[in-house]
This record gives structure tokens, sequence and C-alpha cells, in this order.
């Protein structure tokens, strides 16, 4: 007697096994294609503060915070931190002390988007790895004159060829120049140890910081600007290992004060010399009538 | 939110009273499209005060307005540091120069009691906003270097999104509070501009240029007002004939010895 199971029970079982590997399949095809959007997006979006795993930049690690907040409130924060924190939400409140005077912009991206982030964080926690963005490489070997092509760029003497303003504009490179470069953004010696190389060419390739995102998000750099400067930022952290850190502190240049000062001074004393024969004379009388 | 108050709502809201307040000031009530002078026509508080005052504001107005109009020739003209060294060194002297003129013009006018007595709170709070103003633009160039520069991509921006009518708060968002500030209170001068003495700037003089001299003939006794002079004065007699082409002239005594 043949003991087995009959012929239409075993193909049966066989389809609804190739259906669960079919389901499975285009789950995880989803899962993945998920997880890639979510580092592509990420690496745009979010590296310029956000680290995955190697510590804390202008914002937090966000290793792990799929498990530390609940997805509702991920979500909502991302939308709107300002918001968030002006509706004295604690964490917000305590992430807003800590990371002062970075606020977090809103950021203008889609629940899927946002899942597909977190996805991806979520990901990289399990797998206890850290977030290594897979674009951000130049995109040929520096060489020694690449310095020189990066100050050329740095003060705008060479223009930026998708129309961006000069570093120069609102940020200072020790030896750039009489008075420095400007101080509305952040001192730049020291960017290339602040910033490890991956993350410094991912700031070039997608500045993503609320004033630089703005005026860069339609200006792009091309990957020879970034190779130059880069060059340049590098050769000033071999040249100067310990930079003082500025962020956050805007400062006088006394030089430019005293030159402002002593030039409105002297301009002041030719304007006297231009109306030297002013009428007085007439007016000393009214004066006196005035204030007796 | 409240950027959207301050950065949309009022600047709309200010231009509308700018415009139509100053027009039907101008259609209703046209003389009183004055600077109103303070009748105190001493020359050295006041020259130290309104001379490098309008001197100053005007080329730092200038400034703003060429970095709106042309903003990328100012970025192609700052490309060379020196250049832009200068251009930044001749903004903050104007800009100091203007900020002598207010204090001078504010000290004159509180410490004088004849120009408190014609002084309205109109005026208080003109002056109180160009001295903000002031001291706003000149710490903006001091500690947010280079603002020539930036000005052209963190600004311009939104003031071209007004005009638009397509208002973009973006480049202005990330921005310190001391330029947030200036421009708020820009819009705030431009709301109070056709209520206040600032309305003199429309029918600035300029036909003063090239209009014909004016004669001054004294029909009283003029003896009189010399007479109170304070210090025994030499022996003077009315010039009989005009001397033309100089107001001043014709009407000063001549020294006979």
């Amino acid at each position: 007697m043949r003991i087995g199971i009959p012929h239409s029970l075993s193909s049966a079982l066989i389809r609804i096994a190739m259906m669960v590997g079919v389901l499975f399949a285009i789950v995880s095809a989803a899962q993945a294609q998920s997880v890639a959007e979510g580092q592509a997006l990420f690496g745009s979006k979010c590296y310029s503060c956000h680290n995955i795993g190697s510590g804390d930049k202008q914002g937090p690690d966000l290793k792990g915070v799929t498990t530390r907040r609940t997805k509702d409130w991920l979500h909502e924060f991302i939308n709107g931190p300002a918001t968030a924190n002006s509706k004295g939400d604690p964490v917000a409140t305590q992430l807003f002390k800590k990371f002062s005077p970075t606020v977090m912009p809103d950021q203008a991206l889609t629940p899927d988007q946002i899942d597909s982030i977190l996805a991806m964080i979520t990901d990289l926690t399990n797998k206890n790895q850290v977030y290594v963005p897979a674009g951000a490489k130049l995109s040929r070997a520096i060489v020694p004159v690449d310095v020189n092509g990066g100050w050329q760029f740095f003060t705008g003497r060479a223009r930026l060829q998708n129309g961006g303003t000069a570093c120069i504009s609102c940020h200072s490179i020790k030896g750039v120049g009489m008075f420095g470069g400007g101080t509305l953004g952040p001192d730049l010696t020291g960017v290339n140890i602040k910033y490890r190389d991956p993350e410094l060419i991912s700031i070039l390739q997608n500045p993503n910081f609320p004033t630089m995102s703005t005026v860069f998000g339609t200006h792009h750099l091309n990957d020879e600007e970034i190779v130059q400067l880069f060059a340049l930022f590098q050769s000033a952290r071999l040249a100067n290992p310990m930079p003082p850190n500025q962020a956050g502190i805007t400062t006088l240049d006394p030089r430019f004060f005293v030159i402002g000062v002593a030039s409105m001074l002297l301009v002041l004393a030719l304007l006297n010399l231009a109306w030297r024969n002013r009428l007085r004379g007439v007016r000393e009388e009214l004066v006196r009538r005035a204030t007796q | 939110m409240l950027d959207n108050l301050f950065y949309i709502i009022l600047p709309y809201a200010a231009v509308t009273l700018a415009i139509v307040i100053t027009v039907q000031r101008y259609l209703k009530r046209g003389f009183t499209y004055s600077s109103l002078s303070s009748q105190f026509l001493e020359s050295d508080e006041l020259f130290y005060g309104s001379v490098p005052w309008h001197i100053g504001i005007l080329v730092v107005l200038l400034g703003h307005v060429i970095g709106f109009a042309i903003p990328r020739q100012v970025l192609w003209f700052n490309g060379v540091p020196a250049r832009l060294y200068i251009l930044e060194t001749t903004g903050l002297l104007f800009g100091l120069l203007a900020l002598v003129g207010i204090v001078s013009l504010i000290v004159r006018r509180f410490t004088s009691a004849r120009i408190r007595a014609v002084t309205s709170w109109m005026d208080v709070v003109v002056l109180l906003v160009l001295l903000v103003q002031v001291i706003l633009g000149v710490y903006t160039a001091l500690f947010y270097r280079w603002g020539s520069s930036w000005y052209a991509t963190s600004a311009v921006p939104y003031l071209r999104s007004l005009f638009t009518l397509q208002p973009d708060l973006k480049m202005i968002a990330p921005l310190p509070m001391a330029v947030k500030a200036h421009i708020l209170n820009a819009f705030i001068f431009l709301a109070i501009f056709p209520f206040s003495r600032l309305v003199h700037m429309l029918v600035v003089p300029i036909h003063y240029l090239w209009r014909p001299y004016q004669l001054v003939i004294w029909n009283g006794d003029r003896r009189k007002i010399i007479g109170q002079a304070p210090r025994p004065r030499p022996k003077t007699v009315e010039a009989t004939v005009p001397v033309t082409g100089d107001t001043v002239a014709a009407s000063r005594p001549v020294v006979t010895g």
C-alpha cells in the first residue's frame, strides 16, 4: 500500500509555498528598496547634521532613535521641530537646549519618505552598523595644484559653475586676506577636523544646513569644485592641526572696526572743511536769544 | 508663525499704508509735506547732526538698492577680496557716519528746550526707529561679515519674492536675530513713513540747485533787531542796492567803519 500525499494536495502545497516565497521576495525587495531610498534620502537631507552610529554632530546621533521614540512622535518632530518645541514637548525642548543655537528646520518630506529613512535607521541599528554615505567620494584623486584652485573658488575669483555664492561671503579660513572671510557662518579652518572626509565631502555635495541649503539647494557645487575645495580644507587641516573652535561665536575684527571709524572721522573732517564758510554770524545771534 | 506676521503680513500692510496714506496726505494736506523746521537755525550741533546723517544714510540706502537691483554684479565685484574689503569699509564708514548724525540729532532734540517745544511724539518714534535701524545695520556689518555678499543670496531673493507676490521665507528664516530685526524694523519704518516728517524725502527741493537766486528785501526797521546784539557793534548802514545773486549778502549789514 502506498502511503503518500495525494497528488492534488502536494501540488497545492507547492503552490502555497511558491506564493509565500514570492510574497516574501516582494516584501523583502520592498524593504530593501525602502532601506535604499532611506539611505539616499538620509545622505542628502540629514547627514549634514546627523550621524548614525558615529557620534553627535550639529544634531544628535540617530542610532536607535526608532526604539527610543514612537513612530508618530518621529513623524511629527521631523515635519516641524520648532513647532514641537513651542508646544512644550519635553524631549524636543531638551534637544533644542542641548544643540542650541542650531535649530533643525522643518523637513519637506512625505510620510513615505520619512518611513523609508526610519526603516533604514532601524536596519542599521539592528545590524549594529555605521551609516556611510555611498556617494560621498571625490571624483578623482587630489593633486597639489588643487589647493590653489580651492582658494580661487573660496574667494570668488573663480566663479562657481552653477551660480553658488563664494564661500568668503559667509565663511573665513586662515590666510584668506587682511580682514579674513565672512562671519555669518563658522570659520572653516578646522572643518576637516570637525568632519571626517566622507562627512565633509557629503556636506560639499549637499550642504543641508539651514542657511546653506537655501543658498545651494539649486546651485550645487560640481565634482571638480568639490575636489578643489576639499583639497583646500585638507591643506588647512594639515597647516593648522589645532585651530580655535569658533562655531557659534560671532566676533568683531578690531582692524576692520578701527579702519571704519578712522575713515568715518576723516570724512567728517572733510565735510567740515567743505562747509567751513557756513553761515554762523547771523545764527549766533539767534542761538544766543534762544538759549538766553 | 511669528515669521509670517513679521515678514509677509507686515510688509504688505506697510507698503499699502505707505502708498495710500502718502498719496492721500499729499492731496488733502500737501502743505504738511515738510521736514518741519525747528526754527532753530544754529549751525554747529545741527551741522554735525544733519549733514553726516543725510550723507551717511543716503549712501547706505543706495548700497541696499544697488544690491537689490544687481546682486550678481555685486557678487562679481566682491570676487576679489581687496575689492570686497573696500566696499565693506565704505559701507561701514557711511553707516557710522549716519550713526554719528542720528545720535547728534537726538541729543540736540532732547537737550534744547526750544526744540523740545516743537517735538511731536511722532518725531520721537521716527528718531527711535532710525536709531534702532542704524545700530542694527552697523552691528550686522561688524559682526556678520560680509553682508554685501550674503545680502545678495540670503536677503535679496526674499525681498524679490515679496515683489512677485510669492513671499518665500526660506532664505531669511535661519538668519541671525539682529539681521531679522533689521528687516522687521525696515517695514516698521515704511509703515510710519506716511504719518511722519519722513515724507519730506519725497519733496526734496532738488530744483533749488538750478532755480534763480532769490532777493530778500527787509522792509522793517532792522536796527531794532541789530540793537539786541550782545556786544557793541560797529556803526552800520543798510545797503541801499541789494547785491544781485546772493540772498545772504543782500540782507547783511555793510560795515562802514
